[in-house]
């Protein structure tokens, strides 16, 4: 008898994190929020909190395209020329 | 698995091929709290080889290809792409449609243009239009019998629903009943969809004191119009159902156009 599995595992994939930084002092934070109600007033808050209580220098706002995709190749290659961290908006 | 056979996998393909495409943005419809399953409506030959229902019970049990189809796309969701409940798909409420949504068009019986000719394929070749979807709502009218009476009731029923402030894409199943009294009247798909997306039209003020326009309500918003979709091709139109019963359906979409679009593929032998 022969047995087909159609389900298939994931190749492994090592996703390599950025190495954290020792502290946010002097850090330009990226944001990205999603397009979501009210995801853009919440980052916002997030990064005045990262500015004034972390010491990080100044954030930047992107905005994807729409919720349903990941952000566009041009936001990522804008935010890694011009940030040190990132948050991003990713619920509801 | 589904309980197909050999013979339905170029539906099962094309299907496939359809969610995969980057319009329909599976990303988003299949994660999505909305819940939002695939709605599968199938044109040309193949839905009379494979006995595709596009009668009596559309939506329900009684086909065996309508129920395997729909479950073996379902299946490449959860076990190729990793969908399942929890983990990949948060829908809140999902809808019976996650099990198996699909339908063919009566084109036998249809006076219009089938859905994938619309869509630039010849009528003989089969097609398959996938869209995120939500369940289908039911509307009754048996007291008209002009297509403005029958398309009113419609309209009236329809104009908040789904995602009101998304303007995803529509699809309405008109079934035989009020197939035959809207093309009594000559109407065709593009007359049905301009009327519907004349009618479907909110005013801001509505919208706000129903909480779902963000904001207080301001000078102008009772006359500021809001229609349900973007534009009335962003209506498809499927002549399905039963011949008796005055009922028929639409069906939201997911989304935003932008967000997640129909999407039509040829079936291949």
């Amino acid at each position: 008898m022969e047995i087909l599995d159609p389900t298939t595992e994931a190749a492994q994939q090592s996703i390599a994190y950025a190495p954290r930084p020792a502290s946010l002092e002097g850090k330009r934070v990226g944001l990205i929020e999603n397009t979501k109600f009210n995801s853009d007033r919440l980052l916002a808050k997030i990064g005045d909190i990262l500015k004034g209580e972390y010491g990080a220098a100044e954030t930047r706002m992107w905005r994807k395209h729409n919720s349903s995709v990941p952000a566009h190749q041009e936001i990522i290659e804008e935010l890694k020329r011009t940030c040190d961290v990132m948050v991003a908006g990713i619920g509801d | 698995m589904a309980g197909g056979r050999p013979e339905d996998m170029p539906v099962v393909a094309a299907a496939s091929e359809g969610i995969g495409d980057p319009a329909g943005s599976y990303h988003g419809p299949g994660t999505s709290t909305a819940g939002a399953a695939v709605l599968i409506v199938v044109n040309g030959p193949i839905a009379r080889e494979l006995d595709i229902n596009a009668g009596d019970n559309l939506f329900g049990p009684g086909w065996r290809a309508n129920a395997t189809i729909g479950r073996a796309v379902r299946l490449v969701m959860r076990n190729v792409c990793g969908s399942r409940p929890g983990t990949l798909d948060r829908g809140t409420l999902g809808h019976p449609g996650k099990l198996s949504y699909v339908i063919a068009e009566n084109e036998a019986e249809s006076p219009w243009t089938p859905l994938h000719v619309e869509r630039g394929f010849r009528p003989e070749q089969s097609a398959v239009t996938v869209l995120a979807a939500e369940g289908p709502h039911q509307f009754y009218n048996q007291l008209s019998n002009t297509a403005e009476g029958v398309l009113s009731t419609l309209a009236d029923d329809m104009r908040i629903s789904g995602n009101v402030m998304g303007q995803p894409p529509y699809v309405l199943v008109i079934a035989g009943e009020h197939m035959r009294t809207i093309a009594k009247g000559g109407w065709t798909k593009a007359d049905v969809r301009r009327f519907v997306f004349e009618r479907t039209q909110n005013s801001h003020a509505h919208l706000k004191r129903t909480q779902r326009m963000a904001g207080p309500v301001k000078p102008g918003d009772e006359t500021l119009m809001r229609p349900l979709v973007e534009a009335p091709d962003d209506i498809l139109v499927v002549a399905a159902g039963g011949r008796a019963g005055a009922f028929s359906a639409y069906i939201p979409g997911w989304g935003s156009k932008r967000s997640s679009q129909a999407v039509t593929k040829e079936v291949k032998r």
